[in-house]
């Protein structure tokens, strides 16, 4: 009876030993455990995000489609963009893009 | 005896490594996400934002939140102990939530997190580790989804890449309730932007006026806008970039007043953008931000295919 005892705990003992093993190699994901970089609680992101304050000029939306890409001074108003950005600007001939128009199809 | 012995660890090991591929299995079996579009197109549009989850502790309360703000109906993605709770507008899949424990520290927080379409995740990773962003969870196949990946911007902005195995959605005008746009926030628009262009090819468009403190920079690709690269507002307290997407509202002040009778909070009160329409910003219950976003289509010249 001890003996069978001393099997049953020596088998729980290997089988934790191995499932620990086990999961410190399972790969990150939405079952993952091992997030890099801090993420250990899953994907929550760093906090610190503040609102509350943005300014009447604070502009988020994409422009209409009849928004002429002339309107916007870009790159022409010193101290608040770059004259030698560090991305590649759009050509000029490239009309300034807003969003489809076109709605969802109906399912028949 | 000694070969007695050797049988008994043997037999032990044997159960052992049965017992811990169970257990390891139950833990690691892979979510069954659904496919991005049904019925599978070949259409890929890389730089458009095709998908987002929401991470929350809470998710029963998340879906009765969001429910009652959008109209949103769900369907339970379960495997293993795992949650996850697939968001519909009108039988459309639009989103996920993902439960998960609340976060230890106040240096995190909810959020929802934003997939943009790429070709190759691994050409998308290679490229952003090359120009200073970080990997944050490396690449993972979801049999249905296709292959995602979460990255972190050299701003510290968390975004995912997602290489849909069923193609991308089409572009079509979001309707009320539906993700309607999103947009960068952060602490350099101009190395920020540069960073997404390497990655997604994006056309830059600067979209400053005269009037703004700020510089505010265009993401387009297949000639439609994709997103907006904002600095963040100046403000002395602690910021940090992020991504923020929008739902399409009809009204969004009373969307805002609806998202305090819900339980939610409202950031930043609504008020007038440049395309005429109202935008504002909300957290759900658990703190998640996301924004609001009125949008006439009276324009619409398209016609539906």
């Amino acid at each position: 009876m001890r003996a069978t005892l001393r099997l049953m705990s020596k088998i729980v003992l290997a089988a934790a030993s191995l499932a620990v093993m086990a999961g410190c190699v399972a790969t990150p994901g939405y079952g993952g455990s091992s997030i890099e970089v801090g993420y250990s609680v899953g994907f929550y992101e760093p906090a610190g995000y503040v609102y509350g304050d943005w300014p009447s000029s604070y502009h988020v939306a994409p422009p209409r489609p009849d928004h002429d890409r002339n309107a916007y001074v870009g790159a022409s108003h010193p101290g608040r963009s770059p004259s030698r950005p560090a991305y590649r600007p759009a050509p000029p001939s490239r009309q300034l893009p807003s969003l489809p128009n076109r709605p969802r199809p109906r399912p028949h | 005896m000694a070969q007695t012995r050797s049988r008994r660890h043997l037999t032990i090991w044997g159960f052992a490594a049965i017992a811990s591929t169970w257990t390891a299995a139950a833990v690691a079996a892979p979510l069954e996400l659904p496919p991005l579009v049904q019925p599978a197109t070949p259409d890929r549009l890389p730089g458009k934002v095709v998908w987002v989850d929401l991470v929350t502790p809470d998710l029963e309360g998340a879906k009765s939140f969001y429910s009652g703000l959008f109209g949103w109906t769900f369907r339970d993605v379960r495997s293993g102990e795992k949650d996850f709770v697939l968001a519909m507008l009108d039988g459309h899949p639009i989103a996920g939530l993902v439960q998960r424990a609340e976060p230890k520290h106040k240096s995190k927080q909810p959020a929802w997190l934003t997939f943009i379409s790429v070709r190759d995740v691994a050409e998308a990773e290679r490229v952003a580790v090359a120009k200073g962003g970080k990997v944050l969870a490396t690449s993972r196949e979801y049999p249905q989804r296709g292959r995602q990946e979460i990255l972190a911007d050299p701003q510290g902005a968390v975004f995912a890449v997602l290489q849909s195995s069923s193609g991308d959605p089409a572009d079509v005008l979001a309707e009320p309730g539906d993700w309607i746009w999103s947009s960068l926030i952060t602490s350099d628009t101009n190395a920020g932007s540069a960073f997404y262009q390497a990655i997604f090819d994006y056309d830059v468009f600067d979209i400053t006026t005269s009037g703004d403190e700020r510089q505010h920079l265009l993401l387009a690709t297949d000639g439609y806008a994709r997103a907006t690269a904002n600095n963040l507002p100046s403000h002395p307290g602690r910021r940090r970039p992020h991504w923020l997407n929008f739902v399409r509202v009809v009204g969004a002040k009373d969307t805002a007043a609806k998202v305090v009778s819900l339980g939610g909070r409202v950031l930043v009160a609504p008020h007038p953008d440049r395309n005429g329409g109202m935008v504002a910003v909300a957290a759900d219950p658990s703190g998640a931000p996301f924004g609001l976003m009125e949008w006439s289509d009276t324009e619409s010249k398209e016609v539906s295919k």
